[in-house]
């Protein structure tokens, strides 16, 4: 088992210095600059004084360069600073942005698995039944739907018709005020929707995945041994079955990471959540180079973060690697 | 009749697939008493496991008995039982050995567990009376060190260990009729010959009945009572094995003969049987051996010939033997 | 064989039939606009649908039915060209893959990890904000982060395929490395590809309706399903209609697509697995 985790974990490595790699020079060779933001803008902007911003920022040096300096400077965390008006820099915009994306990513995973797992193993165990077709129509609704438009809509509905549910932000203007039971309510009105959209996107996947993964453990021959031994069939589906199809699942876990997390951009965006989903998007839209690399490569840790648990969390559920 | 243990009237099982029914099993007969053992044996395809899979009602989902048919097990019609009194005829009366040791056990349990919960289903065992009742289990098929082994996942053990669980895990409840289907096929020649000298030691211990799948005559040669010859989903030969040895009345089982080679005269020709195994979804009117057959005559091509008793217990489907 | 057990799947001929549909209201789009999409008109500001105007107008007066009608040229080529290429891509690596093995598998495996753990909208939007979006460019960036499902499909197909005999003998008479992949293996490990290209293109529209959404697709003033909502979205409490009817478009589009994609993928081989 220890084989198999540094092997994994050096795979990751490897996987991040790539990624590094890939968005340094992504970012960095692509053409236009990041000086054009400050410079297309600025009507009393001369070559002379764009010089001085290139060099303020090291973007006069060769590119390979650029990269080891990055490196070297990622090393102690330092992304730079934001070219933004508060010129902060990145890692700390980013740092103060990390948990709530976190938190609602975290509690929606919590319910993705929560709903699709029973309803996976329910169409898959009773195949052609009403259930197994609403959930295939489900899963095209759910595959074809824009959630951007779904959350748009709902917003509209819930918030501005319905007037049930705020439109935007984590708090309420008056949630100093509030006491704390009411604090916890007042947080968990204003998440309801970015949680419920989070859920909503990825339900449908992982559903179908979990349905195929028991299928195929069900078709396994040790299902035919298990009934041959005259085991009830509920411990046939739930104890063989069951455990067999959930060691794809956890690693589907992992690997669901950065579709969540690109969804931060979107549900973050619309309803005014201070993320680093909401970060990135004002950083594309500023060209703010050193906070976008730096989301990039936060984010990339994030994800391999997830993958590194999942392969743990593999590895302790599967005897074939645990038990060599 | 009164100690006959099985009797299988006239059973038919087909596939429903897209391109048509499959007439696996093709309204075949026979019986077996208490104690003794039969030899089922044909080429691959001919319909010998979905036999067994049909008395266990084991059957995959879209292949289907056909009414009018009967399995009677100690005077029981199984095919009338409801699914939770078949759940108790399997494992406690008959049981199964599968052909593949490696996808037969349940990778991700140990194999004392999977032994255990074949005894827990049928007796009023606690815990700690259970793993000893395994581990007497365990010496019992010749497993080594069984206290050490009942902890060990299938993958650890090799592939004649793994179908020495099987079949301690068949015998769990003590039932009265095993069916053992190509249990050596997949292991190595040394391995083989000692499962199949366990399963006769078992059988002579235990005193119970035995169907012996293969589809190598050489293998039932000296370890079963009577042999019933499948060719196409129907039985085209049954009588003692001294009887069939001896005096071979098909054609098919006269080929069968030849091609095992024998020691005692190595310049002999080695007969092997030419053609395959008409497709079963497009079955040709007249015998369905004619096409591979090497004594027909013209009138094979329009009679189906009937399972005749050619002479006292000793039964043939051919023309040659066809009465009038 | 293919068609008899197509057609026998309903769903899947509508959705054919509705993929067919839109390809007609694309290319026939000037015929049936009722509206020119670019017209102007400040005296017919956030009009609700009616009469004149069947699904309203846009908060500077112009047709929203005629916008969408245009949109749909616009969100099909997107889609199409987008999946084209990252089918190329996928292709062309999942066949090196897979044919070579060793190193080169590796390093390309490497690569299709790294791409799939980089969320892929992080991606594209910072290439976009960077280089700035136009048409084409969306279109490359989003075939650049799409090639890799397709990549270890035909890798999987490759693995499988070159232990076979015809290929066995198409290298024993001495065929060329380029020939044996291109001639003898890619043709048929090309079934999976075909069904995740319809697939794809479903996800290609979504994508792209998602970047212009957030102002990073096609710019105003061509119209495209996703800016049209976003250009809505400030008016949406006073003009429902302005998200409403996009958002309604890239649902049934994407639905045919994903219909048509099972159903053709079920009458290929059930057992495909995508």
């Amino acid at each position: 088992m220890l084989n198999y985790l540094s092997k994994k974990s050096l795979e990751l490595l490897i996987t991040f210095f790539g990624i590094t790699l890939v968005s340094f020079f992504l970012i960095n060779l692509a053409p236009g600059k990041p000086t054009d933001a400050v410079s297309d803008l600025n009507p009393r902007m001369t070559p002379e004084i764009r010089a001085i911003y290139e060099k303020q920022w090291g973007l006069d040096k060769p590119v390979h360069i650029r990269y080891f300096i990055w490196l070297k400077n990622f090393s102690k965390f330092d992304f730079g600073r934001s070219f933004s008006s508060d010129s902060r820099p990145a890692w700390d915009k980013i740092k103060e942005r990390l948990p709530i994306t976190i938190l609602i990513n975290s509690i929606s995973m919590f319910f993705i698995f929560l709903i699709a797992v029973p309803i996976g193993i329910h169409s898959a165990v009773k195949p052609n039944s009403l259930s197994d077709k609403l959930t295939t129509v489900g899963v095209f609704v759910g595959f074809a739907m824009p959630v951007f438009w779904l959350a748009l809509i709902l917003q509209l509905i819930l918030g501005v018709w319905l007037n049930i549910l705020p439109v935007s932000g984590i708090r309420s203007l008056n949630y100093e005020n509030l006491s704390w039971i009411n604090k916890i309510f007042d947080s968990m009105r204003h998440l309801f929707l970015p949680i419920f959209i989070t859920v909503f996107g990825s339900l449908v996947g992982i559903s179908r995945y979990m349905r195929s993964t028991m299928q195929e453990a069900l078709s396994q021959e040790y299902i035919v041994t298990a009934r041959a031994k005259g085991l009830p069939e509920s411990k046939v589906v739930y104890k063989h079955a069951l455990r067999n199809a959930i060691l794809p699942i956890i690693t589907i876990t992992g690997l669901s990471v950065p579709g969540l997390i690109s969804g931060s951009v979107i549900f973050e965006t619309i309803f005014a959540i201070p993320g680093v989903g909401q970060l990135l998007y004002q950083a594309a839209m500023a060209r703010d180079i050193h906070v976008i690399m730096a989301e990039v490569v936060i984010v990339s840790i994030l994800t391999l973060f997830g993958n590194l648990l999942a392969d743990i969390g593999y590895a302790l559920a599967d005897p074939r690697i645990r038990v060599k | 009749m009164n100690n006959c243990l099985l009797e299988v009237k006239n059973l038919h099982t087909s596939f429903f697939t897209d391109a048509g029914e499959v007439k696996a099993v093709r309204g075949i007969s026979f019986s077996l008493e208490q104690g003794k053992t039969l030899g089922l044996v044909g080429e691959s395809g001919c319909g010998k496991t979905v036999t067994a899979l049909s008395i266990m009602q084991l059957l995959p989902n879209q292949a289907k008995i056909t009414p009018g048919g009967s399995i009677l097990y100690k005077g029981k019609e199984l095919l009338r039982l409801s699914q939770e009194e078949l759940r108790k005829i399997r494992g406690r009366e008959i049981s199964m050995v599968f052909q593949e040791p490696m996808t037969a056990l349940n990778p991700v349990f140990t194999i004392g567990e999977q032994i255990r919960e074949a005894i827990e289903l049928h007796g009023n065992l606690n815990k700690k009376e259970a793993t000893n009742e395994v581990i007497k289990l365990l010496k019992d098929v010749g497993i080594p060190e069984p206290n050490k082994r009942i902890k060990d996942y299938p993958h650890q053990l090799s592939g004649g260990m793994r179908q020495r669980v099987l079949i301690a895990m068949a015998l769990a409840s003590f039932p009265s009729l095993l069916i053992a289907d190509e249990p050596t096929t997949a292991l190595d020649v040394t391995v083989q010959a000692q499962i199949l000298e366990l399963i006769g030691a078992l059988q002579g211990l235990k005193k119970i009945a035995i169907i012996l799948i293969t589809h190598d005559l050489g293998v039932v040669a000296e370890r079963v009572d009577f042999v019933a010859v499948m060719y196409a989903g129907v039985i085209v030969e049954y009588a003692s094995t001294q009887n069939l040895f001896n005096e071979p009345l098909h054609p098919y089982t006269k080929a069968l003969l030849g091609s095992i080679p024998k020691l005692e005269d190595k310049d002999a020709k080695l007969n092997t049987l030419k053609g395959s195994v008409p497709v079963l979804t497009e079955l040709p009117a007249g015998c369905i051996f004619y096409e591979r057959c090497k004594e027909k005559s013209a009138r094979c091509k329009d009679i189906t010939p009937e399972l005749v008793e050619v002479k006292e217990g000793h039964w043939a489907a051919c023309c040659l033997y066809e009465k009038g | 064989m293919f068609w008899k057990r197509f057609k026998k799947n309903k769903l899947a001929v509508i959705g054919g039939i509705l993929v067919f549909g839109l390809f007609a209201v694309a290319i026939f789009a000037p015929l049936l606009a009722p509206y020119d999409p670019d017209i102007i008109n400040m005296e017919q500001v956030l009009q609700s649908p009616g009469a004149a105007h069947i699904l309203g107008t846009d908060d500077l007066g112009r047709d929203v039915l005629s916008r969408m009608i245009y949109g749909t040229r616009i969100s099909l080529s997107i889609g199409f060209i987008a999946i084209a290429i990252a089918t190329i891509i996928g292709v062309i690596l999942g066949s090196i893959s897979g044919y070579y093995g060793r190193l080169i598998d590796s390093l390309i495996m490497r690569l299709v990890d790294i791409m799939l753990s980089v969320p892929t909208f992080f991606l594209l939007l910072t290439v976009l904000a960077i280089v700035g979006p136009s048409i084409w460019i969306v279109m490359f960036v989003i075939g650049l982060t799409g090639w890799m499902s397709i990549a270890r499909l035909v890798r999987a197909e490759f693995l499988t395929l070159k232990e076979r005999e015809f290929v066995q003998a198409a290298r024993s008479i001495g065929a060329s490395d380029a020939r044996i992949i291109f001639r003898h293996i890619l043709p048929n490990a090309l079934t999976p590809v075909y069904v995740s290209f319809i697939l794809g293109v479903a996800g290609a529209i979504l994508m792209e309706s998602g970047l212009s959404f957030l102002g990073f697709g096609v710019q105003p003033p061509t119209p495209s399903w996703g800016n049209i909502l976003t250009a809505g979205r400030e008016y949406m409490e006073v003009a429902w209609w302005l998200i409403l009817f996009p958002g309604i478009a890239i649902f049934i589009t994407c639905l045919s697509y994903y219909i048509l994609g099972e159903g053709i993928r079920q009458a290929l081989d059930p057992k495909l697995k995508i």
